[in-house]
Parts: structure tokens; sequence; C-alpha cells
């Protein structure tokens, strides 16, 4: 037993920094693949009689582009990147299952979460479906500081 | 190695023993001590009068032989064994602080917890005031 596959679900959000380095490090030293997934989710439909004009759809090619900019700050980690669309905590978890992910690791709180809540909706809701445990990893966590959670600084 | 463990915390229920895997596999990969945490809850006080006899203390010996009878499933893992007493996700938390730890690991819901909430209130309150990562194990 071992982790292999750890998946790491981001909406580009400077809150999940501390996550991502997390995910990195057991990346790193579990030799796991890393997922790097982010969920778009589909703009809102409104139609309003004549003046309906239609939703600009996300641009997929920078939404592309910022995803491939996330990467490992650690050489030698496997990584790939995965786009989806849909529901975000339900595609997260079904990703999880597809890609058989022994781990998620996420941030708590993302771009839509009141940081007094214990968590996001979309970390409440990966937690709820997920076929794996879940390490959530709350933003103020940081790793190579004087901090109690310096974690993995060695 | 590293001075950061992974504490498990386990109140001998079924969820906090599927986590215990887990805890291991996260203790080996980051060279961490496996630290496997029971909190004893203590007994509730209660007076009757001149016919209280006191509450029989929990049997901490019992406890501690227990405890001392769960060993991580990797053979490869450096562990030890502590029990503190009093609130539990308050006690998870004071331990996490003190030792720095790299990661806690909980089972969603314990012997406590009632199962269609999303998480027990162990684990809650210790995801709320955790100092460092929590992994939930819902499976």
């Amino acid at each position: 037993m071992k982790f292999k596959t750890i998946l790491f679900p981001c909406d580009f959000s400077t809150s999940e920094t501390a996550a991502l380095e997390y995910a990195v490090e057991l990346a790193a030293e579990s030799d796991a693949k890393l997922l790097i997934a982010h969920v778009q989710e589909p703009a809102p439909v409104y139609a309003e009689g004549n003046f309906y004009t239609g939703i600009p759809l996300p641009d997929y090619e920078v939404i592309q582009k910022t995803l491939a900019n996330i990467r490992p700050s650690r050489p030698g980690v496997r990584y790939e990147h995965r786009l989806l669309s849909g529901d975000p905590a339900a595609a997260v978890a079904e990703l999880a299952r597809h890609e058989n992910a022994d781990l998620i690791v996420m941030s708590s709180h993302g771009r839509s979460g009141f940081g007094r809540l214990l968590m996001g909706s979309i970390a409440e809701g990966v937690m709820r479906a997920a076929p794996c445990p879940v390490l959530i990893v709350k933003p103020r966590c940081k790793l190579r500081s004087e901090e109690p959670a310096k974690a993995l600084a060695r | 190695m590293n001075d950061h463990p992974i504490i498990w915390a386990t109140d001998f229920s079924a969820s906090s023993e599927k986590a215990l895997a887990w805890a291991g596999l996260l203790a080996r990969d980051l060279e961490s001590t496996l630290v496997m945490l029971h909190v004893e809850p203590g007994q509730p006080t209660a007076e009757f009068g001149s016919i209280y006899k006191g509450l029989a203390d929990p049997h901490i010996s019992e406890i501690a032989a227990t405890l001392a009878s769960i060993k991580p499933v990797q053979s490869d893992v450096r562990y030890e064994h502590r029990i503190r007493a009093g609130d539990p996700a308050a006690q998870i938390i004071a331990e996490a602080k003190e030792r720095s730890a790299a990661a806690i690991v909980v089972g969603s819901h314990g012997r406590s917890g009632v199962r269609k909430l999303l998480l027990g209130s162990i684990a809650e309150g210790v995801l709320r005031d955790a100092p460092c990562p929590v992994m939930i194990c819902r499976i």
C-alpha cells in the first residue's frame, strides 16, 4: 500500500498555495504522481426574452494556460493536468474515482469560501463524495516558516 | 527523519482504526514519527449529597493496554503511544501544537459521531483549530 496518485484540485486562488506545497512535498516523498485539476463551472444561463444576448463562454485557452502554470516547485515530481467542467465537488470526486487517486489534498477554502466557515462548500462537497481520504490544508498552514505547521521542513 | 510527527488520534472506533493505515503511510513517506494518541475524556462528575460515592475512574491501565496493543499497519514506521486526558479535540490540537505536527489524521466519525453529519464533533473541532493540515478519512 502506498500513495500512487495524489489529486490536487485547485481554483486558482492564492489561498491554495499551502495546499499545493503540501501536495508537492507528499508526492515527492511518496514518489506519487500529482494530478493538478481544475473544474470550470459552466456559466449560468439567463433567458430574458428579446434582451437575451448570451453570456460569454469562459475562454478555455486562458484557463488551460492558467492551469498549465500550476506546477510543482520541486523538480522530479511527476505531474499531469486535468481540466474538467461541471459541478466542482462532484467532478473532483469523480476524477478521484476514475484515476484511482489514493488521496486528495486540497485547501479548506478556495475563491468562493467564506474564511470564517470551517470549510468552503467545495471542500465540504469533495469530502462528502470522495472515494479516498481528503487532506485539508488551511490557507494559514505554512510549511517552511516558524509557524507550528512547518511540517515538512527538515 | 524529521521532528514533525504525524498524529493519529483514536477513540478505538472502527472509523479511527481505518484511518490508521493512511496515517502510517504519511508517517512512512515523510519519515515522521507516528504518534498514536488517545484522549480519555474522563468521567463527568456528579454529586448526590451524602449518598455520593464518586464515580469509578476510567481504568487508565486498561486504556493504556488497549492503546499499546495497536501497532502501525506498516512495519517500517517509527511510532509511539500517547494518552492525554480532557476534551478530545482540544487535546489533539494541543498535542499537534506542542509537537509541531506535520499532520493530524482522524476518522470522520468516532464513537460519538452521528453518521448523517458530514463530520463528527471531534473531527470538526480538530479541523477548526488545527495548526497543521488535517487528513479526514471518511471511508
